[in-house]
């Protein structure tokens, strides 16, 4: 199990948020990081994957902690989307897949029968099958955005922490992937966590909200999250009233 | 790429290599040269080929691919289409460590102009270099910045060697001025037998990083997540990359353009970034084209010769100027 304990994070003792106290991730969860611009969404993220940034406290995987993990263990444990693009796009969606399952290859990285099937299934989860041997290049940002999380998946791993899914995503592709990535996490007893903008969306869908408020990391169940008025809280604004997680514009007058 | 593009490739490498040995200031045709290797003769034919032109055939193969090795690595690493051991002045850090050793010992009181003490200053001249580059790349992530670094540390170099040339007596001078020139031959069988086996060496590292390397073109982050010793990946690449174009320089001075146009041409081929298929296809260019550059560079029947560093630099720019034309930008 993943397990933070008044954890500090941040950079170079300036800490940017903390906990108090455990949060723990059970089995099978959808959780959802909820939190203004700046507080620190993806250096927890990062901080969770890696033990980077973390300042205080300590970040444990079965109850060893995080830096201490071998690489291998850790890698077939958790894996991660990252904001950051500094991929190389001449490579396809195939081979993006395949060197993600380096975590269970030979030195050489030769793939299996069943890592093959496993690559296969992904691809056709998520609608990949077209752009199979399209290099990341000819992509649309949608696309890449589609390919990089069947990217994570295809690691097989009981977390997976994601910064910002639904990042260059339509409307209602931004639902559709929600939607799916909940019934892989049920399907696979799979944890995701990840952060997102779409508030409504992600409150309605998560099982468990972890949000920033004040520099404090709190942990509540969506319905919790929903009943009390922590959105105003972490969003405040004279423009906006928040009810049962959906904002309403107030009339400017 | 199929098997039989394979068989071509090598095919021509191997003719590649009868060509640059049969042809010359004399032309030896290939049936004497069947009985030389054999043994069967023993003419001044017999001497050009054992004693000059053999090993600057092999010379020409190991130069070709060490330094297309040491050019793709250096792409992976800075997941950079532009990097090359030349571009980000590996190479000028080489010349500055052969420059030091050859021109410095008036300066240093004491002389390092064995194969041996060339062979290490020039490794650690490119090592310091690189070291240099890396620490810079921690800071800055953006590609045009970390270019014009390596030609900043590139014309740092050249400064300091103009200074050790004004000072230097005219005997080593000109020593260092045909050093820069690049030449593939003037090597004994022992010399080559050090660079071969230090780039034997390199190949048995690059095994145990192939899988890492294809990890690295994810990115950093990803490719740790994966499960891959950043560190340790880094100091092997670098490693192998100072190994490889620190002792290939050492003695056949900076040759340019192989580094940064091979890789992109077996890229091409490939269309495949897999470094399991992308490091025989680097070699077996690497090696054709220096061979086939040392073949124009001998000018065949005429009395003279060029240095190879021009042929290449002649060779070489305008096949990355047609990559570039050709796939509109040179991408990783």
């Amino acid at each position: 199990m993943l397990v933070l304990q008044d954890i500090q994070i941040g950079y170079e003792n300036e800490t940017i948020a903390k906990c108090v106290g455990h949060i723990a991730f059970a089995k099978a969860k959808f959780i959802a990081i909820i939190g203004a611009n700046g507080v620190g969404k993806s250096t927890l993220l990062r901080c969770m994957a890696s033990g980077n940034h973390l300042l205080e406290g300590n970040v444990s995987l079965n109850g060893i902690a995080i830096r201490k993990v071998n690489l291998d263990d850790l890698a077939q444990q958790i894996s991660i989307l990252t904001t950051d693009r500094s991929i190389s796009k001449s490579i396809t969606v195939n081979q993006l897949l395949e060197i993600s399952r380096a975590p269970y290859t030979n030195f050489l990285g030769s793939l299996t029968a069943i890592d093959q099937e496993i690559i296969n299934n992904i691809i056709t989860d998520f609608e990949l099958v077209d752009l199979r041997h399209r290099q990341l290049s000819t992509l649309s940002d949608g696309q890449l955005q589609r390919a990089l999380i069947a990217r994570s998946l295809v690691q097989q791993t009981d977390y997976i922490l994601m910064d910002e899914p639904t990042s260059h995503l339509d409307i209602h592709h931004k639902a559709e992937l929600l939607i799916k990535l909940k019934s892989y996490c049920k399907k696979y007893g799979k944890t995701i966590l990840f952060s997102s903008h779409e508030i409504a969306m992600a409150t309605a869908l998560a099982d468990q909200v972890l949000y920033f408020n004040d520099e404090y990391i709190r942990f509540k169940s969506a319905a919790e999250f929903k009943e009390n008025d922590i959105l105003q809280q972490l969003f405040p604004s004279p423009y906006l009233s928040w009810q049962d997680g959906q904002y309403v514009l107030k009339q400017l007058k | 790429m199929k098997v039989k593009h394979y068989i071509f490739l090598i095919s021509l490498l191997l003719l590649l290599f009868v060509a640059d040995v049969a042809l010359g200031s004399i032309y030896i045709s290939v049936e004497e040269l069947w009985a030389i290797v054999l043994g069967n003769s023993d003419s001044t034919n017999h001497y050009i080929i054992t004693q000059l032109r053999l090993p600057r055939a092999v010379m020409a193969v190991l130069t070709g691919a060490g330094l297309a090795i040491a050019g793709m690595l250096m792409q992976t690493m800075f997941r950079n289409p532009l990097a090359g051991p030349f571009v980000l002045g590996i190479s000028s850090g080489a010349g500055l460590g052969v420059a030091i050793s050859i021109m410095g010992s008036s300066l240093l009181g004491f002389s390092l102009i064995t194969g041996f003490g060339l062979i290490a200053s020039s490794i650690l001249g490119s090592l310091a270099v690189f070291l240099l580059i890396i620490l810079i790349s921690l800071r800055i992530k953006d590609t045009m910045g970390l270019l014009i670094i390596g030609l900043m540390v590139g014309s740092l170099s050249s400064a300091v060697v103009g200074i050790l040339q004004y000072f230097s007596p005219s005997e080593q001078l000109r020593r260092y001025v045909f050093w820069g020139l690049g030449s593939l031959g003037n090597l004994t069988w022992n010399e080559l037998a050090i660079i071969a086996s230090l780039i034997l060496l390199s190949l048995i590292g690059l095994l145990l990083i192939i899988k890492p390397l294809n990890a690295l073109l994810l990115g950093e982050t990803y490719a740790r997540s994966l499960g891959i010793n950043l560190k340790q990946t880094r100091w092997i690449i670098i490693a192998i990359t100072c190994l490889l174009a620190g002792s290939i320089t050492a003695f056949a001075g900076p040759i340019a353009f192989i580094g940064l146009a091979v890789p992109h041409i077996a890229r091409m081929l490939l269309s495949s970034m897999d470094h399991k298929k992308l490091i025989p296809l680097v070699i077996i260019i690497g090696a054709s084209l220096l061979l086939a550059c040392d073949i124009v560079a001998q000018l065949p029947f005429s009395n003279y010769s060029l240095p190879i560093n021009a042929v290449t630099s002649l060779v070489g720019a305008p096949l990355v100027i047609w990559l570039i034309v050709k796939k509109r930008y040179l991408r990783f």
